[in-house]
């Protein structure tokens, strides 16, 4: 569905006094003095701040895991899955639920800001900076009120997972 | 998904069980079995399959199960007899029959496997078939259906036609007492819309034998009739193979048509099936049996098979006890397992409740604690009646079995002869399914590696045919099961020569010889110096011990020079909860399986020294173990100071692998039932971690992997540290 943004933003020049441009719906949040987006089809739901249970041998930034009605969610800290530092423990962080596929995923953020409703046509590219894996992460950019905000790939945040021993019996 | 795929699903899924009931009849048969209900159902299986996919266009699988049909088809009237050479044909049929079903399932495009010696096994006779199959076109009207497949029609019509008269179709038909009847009169626009009316009979034919008539009364003269509009109207009587056949079942059928014809369904108990019975008892029966050149002992069964009616007169034999209506039903797997998942919160939400109601500090003896004793009685017997509906027996496992015996067998020339016990052994449904990959593995490695050939079993005086065993039995919460030959078992001056070669053992050093075998199942440990088809391909035991270890199962092997293998498999009765004991370690919660723990000490009482002044061991009995911080194997940061609190206690756990060893915690909170939560794709595979689970706060506790715990603390010295595992996160 990026990927169609994409084209249609390089194919169609931006239209102008035109009927309704094609428009996307973002969740914004705030998270380590940065403000992120979301496509909204991604978000199962926020949810109030509890205590995960860590992980071991995992990264630092996954924060361990919580329980989202009986079912266990991984939680990771956004902020430091871009690279910043680690977001300080505080009752009024939340978690967003973001579903990739069949997987499910919980970004641990300072506050949620709003949602966002851009024209496709105001989303711009991902400026080449360097070839680190931040940049891979956000796939859009966009400016509200003078704040740049950048729209997550939700597929690149997630951390990767090993294949199931299952896959290698013969 | 649209109607057309769902139907077809449906039908591949009872192809799933029209092949399981084929596979058993054959192998009924092949032990000496020669009821006539036995070649029926095998027949019926292979008959409903055909044309079920006939309905559907597959084409290839039709023509084969034609083909297998004739076969069986001469089997049942006793022209051909069932000895072993036969049954081997047949059953070779039925595995490749199984393999054409699947590759429909899969849509792949398959050719007609050779049919050559299914052929070979009716040309033989006399072709006398005609006199069974004899063409009686319909009754009431000379109008052919066009059905398009010549033996397709043959079939068919033989079947409706001779309904009333043949003792073929007194056979098929008398063991269920039902009879669904249909009325069906096409609207104008039924065949506008595409539909066609034969494939509607042809979908119904897979339900059961039909005989369809069409009433021509009130036809138009020919000057007045519209070619594009239907004008008969058929009446379907249905004799049901499936004695829970339902009536939304055979509205299915009619699900594209449902608005473009009238269709009345009525259900009919036969209490005096007086035609058939009399059918059965006409004197031209035993007319007809002197006539084959070997009649089966058909008689008795026959009378048997009438006592299914249930007017008839008792004397029947044991083994065709009345078919009951069959009280199961089929239920999506998701279904069952959000019934699980809920049963699951029930137990946490209850647990939460009895901790709150215990803080709230009401007294021991009031009602409300009564009640959620009772509750608590309630829920746990939720539990088990969930749990029991994800059982199944172990019995479609090991006939799947059969079949990769019989090939290996033939791939290796050598004779086997599987024994199978305990097939009635419940286990829960995805245990049975994740089983099937690594069984199939160990009997193959079995039959190539354990198993001599005939000359060398003649030689070392045993019988030449090998024996592979294949047992299951329930051991108070678990399952074992038993994989064992008597082949020559383990040549463990091979085993250790090997690994030494492939480095997994330090040149020099001596092993007991349950550590050699155990050699066995470390990655990258193959005897085999060429690699055969069947096994020795590199992934080995280990990745079989990898499976079952998923499954919170244990695998251990014995060998018995000359005598054969034994490999056990002990799994757990459900993945769904493990019994627990709730520990404290640097102020986390974790669970540590029961079923591992030997011994737990208090620390203070302990015994517990260093060795090289850092390796801390702890006394069991009379020899030390090592000793390990659970926080620290779990490799989470520790708190520097490992000052004995009051409550610090030693676990002594003895995974399967490996030897025993201590890990201390800083509490033992609680022993109980926790709920498994799988850590599945969210995760992948955690080291020292098996599962999660939710306590009673509603907080969330890691199952610690002891043996995951043991590999990463170097431990066991014989098995590598665990692989590095491939998580880029």
């Amino acid at each position: 569905m990026n990927e169609l943004h994409a084209q249609q933003i390089d194919s169609v020049p931006p239209p102008e006094n035109e009927a309704p441009a094609p428009s996307t719906e973002l969740l914004t949040f705030r998270c380590g003095g940065q403000a992120y987006a979301v496509d909204i089809m991604c978000v199962r739901e926020i949810r109030g701040w509890s205590e995960p249970t860590p992980l071991p041998h995992a990264p630092p930034y996954m924060r361990g895991m919580v329980n989202l009605r009986g079912s266990v969610l991984p939680v990771m800290d956004l902020a430091q899955r871009m690279g910043q530092s680690r977001t300080e423990d505080h009752p009024r962080n939340v978690i967003v639920v973001v579903q990739d596929g069949t997987r499910v995923h919980g970004l641990l953020v300072d506050a949620v800001s709003d949602i966002v409703h851009p024209r496709l046509d105001q989303l711009q590219d991902v400026p080449h900076v360097a070839n680190d894996d931040g940049q891979a992460m956000a796939e859009r950019l966009f400016v509200v009120d003078d704040t740049m905000i950048q729209v997550l790939a939700t597929a690149q945040i997630l951390p990767r997972v090993d294949t199931r021993i299952e896959d290698h019996i013969a | 998904m649209n109607p057309f795929d769902a139907i077809m699903a449906t039908f591949f899924e009872e192809c799933g069980d029209l092949m399981e009931s084929l596979e058993s009849g054959l192998l009924a048969l092949q032990s000496g079995d020669q009821d006539v209900d036995t070649i029926d159902a095998v027949f019926r299986a292979v008959h409903s399959i055909k044309g079920g996919a006939g309905a559907f266009d597959l084409a290839v699988l039709v023509a084969f199960a034609h083909e297998f049909e004739t076969s069986l088809d001469a089997l049942r009237s006793g022209r051909l007899m069932p000895d072993p050479a036969v049954i081997a044909v047949l059953l070779r049929a039925s595995d490749q029959l199984g393999d054409l079903v699947s590759a429909s399932r899969s849509a792949e495009e398959s050719v007609l496997p050779d049919t050559s010696d299914l052929r070979a096994l009716v040309s033989d006779l006399a072709d006398g078939s005609g006199t069974v199959d004899e063409e009686i076109s319909f009754a009431p009207l000379a109008l052919d259906l066009e059905f398009p497949a010549s033996d397709q029609s043959d079939d068919l019509r033989s079947e409706t036609a001779a309904a009333s008269e043949t003792p073929r179709y007194a056979t098929e038909s008398c063991d269920c007492c039902r009879k669904w009847i249909l009325q069906f009169e096409p609207l104008p626009d039924l065949l506008i819309s595409g539909n066609e009316p034969l494939f509607l009979f042809r979908a119904l034919e897979v339900m059961g034998p039909l005989k369809v008539e069409a009433f021509d009364a009130d036809l138009p003269p020919l000057s007045e009739m519209d070619p594009k509009e239907p004008r008969l109207r058929w009446k379907i009587v249905i004799a049901p193979s499936a004695p829970d056949l339902t009536e939304t079942e055979i509205e299915s059928v009619f699900e594209f048509a449902v608005n473009l014809c009238v269709l009345d369904i009525v259900c009919v108990e036969e209490s005096a099936p007086s035609g058939d019975v009399s059918a059965i008892t006409d004197p031209a029966d035993p007319v007809a049996g002197s006539s084959l050149p070997a009649p089966l002992p058909d008689d008795t069964p026959r009378v048997a098979q009438l006592g299914n009616e249930p007017s008839a007169p008792s004397g029947r034999l044991p083994s065709t006890a009345p078919r009951q209506f069959s009280t199961t039903i089929r239920v999506d797997l998701a279904r069952v397992d959000r019934l699980v998942n809920l049963v699951g919160e029930l137990v946490i939400s209850q647990s939460m409740l009895a901790q709150g109601m215990t803080r709230a500090g009401l007294d021991q003896h009031s009602e409300a604690v009564s009640n959620l004793d009772d509750l608590q009685q309630l829920t746990r017997d939720m539990q088990d009646s969930v749990m029991a509906i994800r059982a199944q027996p172990v019995k479609s496992l090991f006939q799947r079995m059969t079949r990769i015996v019989r090939e290996t067998a033939q791939a290796t020339e050598k004779q086997v002869t599987l024994e199978t016990e305990g097939e009635a052994t419940e286990i829960d449904k995805t245990v049975v399914e994740r089983l099937a990959d690594p069984l199939t593995h160990m009997i193959r490695n079995a039959i190539d590696h354990g198993l001599e050939t005939p000359k060398e079993r003649m030689d070392a005086g045993k019988a030449p045919a090998g024996i592979l065993r294949l047992s299951a039995r329930q051991q108070s919460d678990r399952v074992v099961i038993e994989i064992s030959d008597d082949g020559r078992g383990i040549d463990r001056t091979r085993v250790l020569k090997r690994a030494l070669e492939c480095g997994l053992i330090p040149e020099g050093k001596t092993l007991e010889a349950a550590e050699i075998d155990r050699l066995l199942f470390m990655p990258g440990f193959s005897t085999s110096t060429e690699v055969s088809a069947l096994s020795g391909r590199g992934v080995g035991m280990d990745v079989v011990q990898r499976a079952i270890r998923d499954l919170n199962g244990t695998i251990s092997i014995a060998s018995s020079e000359g005598q054969g293998c034994k490999i056990s498999i002990s799994l757990p009765l459900t993945l769904a909860i493990l019994d627990g004991m709730i520990v404290r370690s640097n102020d986390q919660r974790m669970v540590i399986p029961l079923s591992v723990i030997v011994e737990t000490q208090t620390l203070s009482t302990a015994r517990t020294e260093h060795i090289a002044g850092r390796h801390p061991v702890a006394r069991l009995h009379d020899r030390y173990v090592p000793m390990i911080d659970l926080s620290v194997g779990m490799g989470f940061p520790t708190l520097e100071n490992l000052t004995a609190g009051e409550d610090a206690a030693l676990l002594f756990v003895e995974p399967d692998e490996g030897g025993p060893f201590a890990i201390r915690v800083d509490a033992i909170e609680a022993q109980r039932q926790v709920v498994i939560k799988g850590l599945g794709e969210n995760f992948g595979n955690v080291p020292c971690v098996s599962a999660a689970t939710i306590l009673g706060d509603g907080q969330i506790a890691l199952i610690v992997d002891p043996i995951g715990i043991a590999a990463s603390s170097g431990f066991h010295e014989c098995r590598p540290t665990v692989q590095p595992e491939a998580r880029v996160i």
